[in-house]
């Protein structure tokens, strides 16, 4: 069973009179204020009757308006006037469905019409303040500031706001499952209307009847209700109205089954409904095509309009809808096999159980405790006519202080929650953030996979044209072999099968070369194994050497530097993850190249080209110190200054400019050499001299000495 | 004729001494190695115009072939030698580069033995 508000947005105005003459109305409104542009009473009262005027269709004006009327009436002195536009801005915020700010607007609306002891203002305020806690599902709140509202409207024989709590409250009792409550104060409500000829408000009755039936599973009654809705709307010309119903009329047919209907509908209702911005019935309209999808077994529909429903009903805090989302979505997404996600939103379902359904018995007893309030308060005022008056007024400051607990209670429940929002949201960014920075090491990656490719080219050509040509030399060789013993020459034999032994040799360790390079290129983009084994250091860094230097030289033709290398022979077999080290020295190497390569072009743009007698050198070194290897990579380009020297190893730190690097290659590799293998980066640089990186890897077993 | 192969990879000596065995025990063909363009000057200083013939790398550390190129044509202008660059990135902008600086010929790697030498024996004979 599907529980929700009905929208009633429209009784949020003050006149409910037909949409024409309204529009009219306000075209005669704006006439009158562009003709009193003094900053007076007139004035504020135009703005607060226009403001109201306005709310339902356009509540950004309406807030305008209301804001206007406010300043002036501060201005003005008029405390009165005051809470009359804080009502107007709280009812625009409504519409707004910014539930926040219409509370601020209306609490201090509240306080000041209390005050001034007025009496129609309160109980003004008191309805729209219930309305809105209705509409978020606090329920308990709800029903004790509209019962006073509507006590108040009583006394002051406030005509228009009895008419209005009637039907909020109906709804409001619809919600919390008393459907006898709800058919006395439906009824009476669109009894109301019919007397004072409010054709907007019958229609709304007429929707919420609906709901009620609909609610007490009576569909054929629902249908007649909504049916005679939309008909009235129709004639009234009211489309906003005309959706409303139509989407309850879809939900009734989705219960009914005839799921085409029903999509027909609902897209027909909710066309309209995102053009006028309803976004409360927006969220139950998606809902409602969720479920329809659901019925005819398409669960990928079913989940899109599921979670479109789940994340704007979360958005404005409509928990009605959040939960009907959360179920259809925890359906869908089982019928797809999809359990995690059937599981996290069947939890959320349960969640939104407990809050609205397991808050609800407790609100049910509210409600008997309130009509057996009421029906004590009306027993006595008859039997004690005289004290009557004197006992009420008593009764309702007390109403009105516990409303005012209430809505303390409702305050800091609500700052609570939206610490509690607050939270899940970081939580949220904090994945996100995750999820980035996997993406970008991945990027990273890449890039020096991209780096690496052209030295990979030239590299394996290299062992290549040492395959082939050694392979082909030694089929000459083999015919010469053949005919050198064909003639008996067997002096001959001997040299010719050393040198094919020898190709034969050099064909093997060519062929490894270009194996080895391979196996590189794939590691490096392949996730690390973490796996330590045995490795030739000396032989890793003259690889990614060599790749980096090519790397680079396929990018720049003109580039060139002479390469050192110095390596310790003992360190051929130590412990290490070989592709992480192996990144970690490309990464330097390119560092290395590409400093160099800048200082080069920086003293030939102020030289002759070739002029300069600078020479770029890059250098690598090896060495065992106690049971540590070390390795060094160092440049002689132009340094790192002393300003940013600290800041080289952070995350996304890069001196290169934009796009072309991505400030993750130091930071990585300081992560892979002192958190993976328990070592040691440094650097040493002296501006304009040198930069060098100082490798350690730590003795702890982990070296075994060849 | 006297040809001096320049390339950082050792192994190329190995190869031109078998792939031209013939033509070095017949003494039509002899050769000098070096393995880096400042080895390459240094025994063109040493033996004068001895080598007629240059067959070099482009792309090796220290410096390129296209510098040694570039030094060649610049110093050694009488008589001038014959010069074929040797890469591994056959690409556009390199062969440009060559030819711009004065190179005769441009092959790439894998070097095609049986097309070098015929164009060693017809394209250039003494």
């Amino acid at each position: 069973m599907l529980f929700r508000c009905i929208a009633l947005i429209g009784l949020l105005g003050l006149t409910a009179i037909d949409l024409q003459a309204q529009s009219a109305r306000v075209d005669s409104l704006k006439v009158r204020l562009k003709a009193h542009p003094q900053a007076d009473t007139v004035r504020v009262n135009q703005l607060i009757e226009l403001s109201n005027a306005v709310r339902v269709d356009d509540y950004v004006q309406a807030l305008q308006f209301g804001e206007e009327s406010l300043t002036l009436a501060r201005r003005l002195h008029q405390p009165e006037r005051e809470a009359d536009a804080l009502l107007a801005v709280g009812g625009a915020y409504v519409e707004r469905n910014d539930y926040a700010s219409a509370l601020s607007a209306l609490k201090r609306a509240q306080q000041q019409y209390q005050q001034l002891q007025n009496r129609v203002g309160t109980g003004r305020t008191l309805g729209l303040l219930g309305w809105i806690n209705t509409q978020r599902g606090d329920y308990v709140p709800a029903l004790s500031a509209g019962l006073q509202s509507l006590d108040i409207a009583r006394a002051t024989g406030d005509s228009a706001l009895i008419r209005r709590q009637m039907s909020r409250l109906g709804a409001l009792y619809v919600l919390l499952g008393d459907y006898t409550q709800a058919f006395t104060y439906m009824t009476a409500a669109l009894q109301l209307y019919e007397q004072a000829r409010q054709e907007v408000g019958i229609c709304q009755s007429l929707n919420g009847l609906g709901e009620l039936y609909r609610a007490e599973g009576e569909r054929s009654k629902a249908i007649r209700s909504y049916t005679k809705a939309i008909r009235l709307a129709r004639s009234l010309g009211n489309s906003r109205l005309e959706a409303e119903a139509q989407s309850n009329l879809a939900a009734v047919q989705v219960e009914e089954g005839a799921y085409g209907e029903a999509l027909q509908t609902a897209h027909e209702a909710l066309r309209v409904l995102l053009a006028k911005g309803e976004y409360e019935v927006v969220a139950w309209t998606q809902t409602v095509l969720a479920r329809a999808h659901l019925g005819i077994n398409r669960p990928d529909s079913a989940i899109y309009y599921g979670q479109q429903g789940w994340r704007l009903s979360r958005y404005i805090g409509y928990k009605e809808a959040s939960r009907e989302a959360s179920s259809i979505l925890a359906l869908a997404y089982a019928q797809q096999n999809d359990f995690t996600q059937a599981y996290a939103y069947q939890q959320a379902y349960t969640a939104y159980n407990d809050t609205l359904s397991g808050r609800q018995t407790q609100q049910q007893l509210a409600v008997l405790q309130n009509d057996v309030t009421t029906a004590e308060r009306q027993a006595a005022a008859t039997l004690r006519a005289e004290e009557a008056r004197r006992q009420q007024q008593w009764l309702l400051s007390a109403l009105i202080g516990l409303g005012l607990v209430g809505i303390v209670a409702v305050v800091l429940w609500r700052s609570n929650r939206q610490q509690q929002r607050a939270n899940e949201q970081l939580r949220q960014q904090q994945t996100e953030i995750q999820a980035a920075q996997r993406q970008l090491v991945q990027r990273e990656k890449m890039a020096s996979l991209g780096e690496l490719t052209a030295g990979i080219a030239h590299e394996i050509q290299n062992p290549l044209n040492f395959v082939n040509n050694f392979a082909e030399v030694s089929v000459e060789l083999v015919d010469e072999l053949n005919e050198e013993v064909v003639a008996g020459h067997t002096s001959e034999v001997f040299p010719l099968t050393d040198d094919l032994r020898q190709n034969l040799t050099k064909i093997h360790h060519h062929g490894k070369r270009a194996d080895a390079i391979v196996k590189a290129m794939l590691q490096h983009s392949r996730t690390s194994t973490g796996e330590r084994l045995p490795t030739d250091i000396n032989a890793l860094a003259d690889e990614y050497l060599r790749l980096s230097y090519h790397g680079l030289r396929a990018k720049d033709k003109d580039f060139n530097a002479e390469l050192l290398t110095r390596f310790d022979p003992h360190l051929t077999n130590v412990v290490v993850v070989g592709q992480d080290i192996s990144r970690v020295l490309l990464n330097l190497f390119n560092n290395a190249f590409y400093a160099v390569a800048a200082r080069k072009k920086r003293l030939d743009a102020s030289a002759l080209p070739g002029e300069s007698d600078y020479q770029p050198v890059v250098s690598i070194s090896t060495r065992k110190v106690g049971g540590a290897a070390e390795i060094r990579v160092r440049d002689n380009g132009d340094g790192i200054p002393d300003a940013v020297v600290d800041k080289i190893f952070q995350p996304f730190f890069t001196t290169k400019p934009t796009g072309e690097g991505t400030g993750l290659g130091l930071s990585l590799s300081y992560e892979i050499i002192n958190k993976g293998h328990g070592g040691s980066l440094t650097v040493a640089t002296k501006t304009g001299q040198f930069t060098e990186f100082i490798i350690t890897l730590p003795a702890d077993g982990q070296i075994a000495v060849s | 004729m006297k040809i001096l192969v320049v390339d950082d990879e050792t192994d190329v000596q190995l190869l031109f001494e078998q792939r031209f065995r013939r033509e070095i025990r017949s003494g039509s063909m002899a050769f000098a190695f070096a393995n880096s363009g400042e080895a390459a000057l240094s025994y063109l200083g040493d033996h004068g115009s001895e080598a007629v013939l240059i067959l070099s790398d482009i792309n090796m550390p220290g410096m390129s072939g296209l510098e040694l190129l570039r030094r060649i044509r610049s110093s050694y202008a009488v008589p001038p030698p014959i010069v074929m660059m040797i890469t591994a990135y056959g690409d556009q902008q390199n062969h440009d580069m060559a030819m711009q600086y004065g190179a005769d010929d441009f092959l790439t790697k894998p070097l095609d033995f049986a097309q070098l030498k015929d164009k060693l024996t017809h394209l250039y004979p003494q």
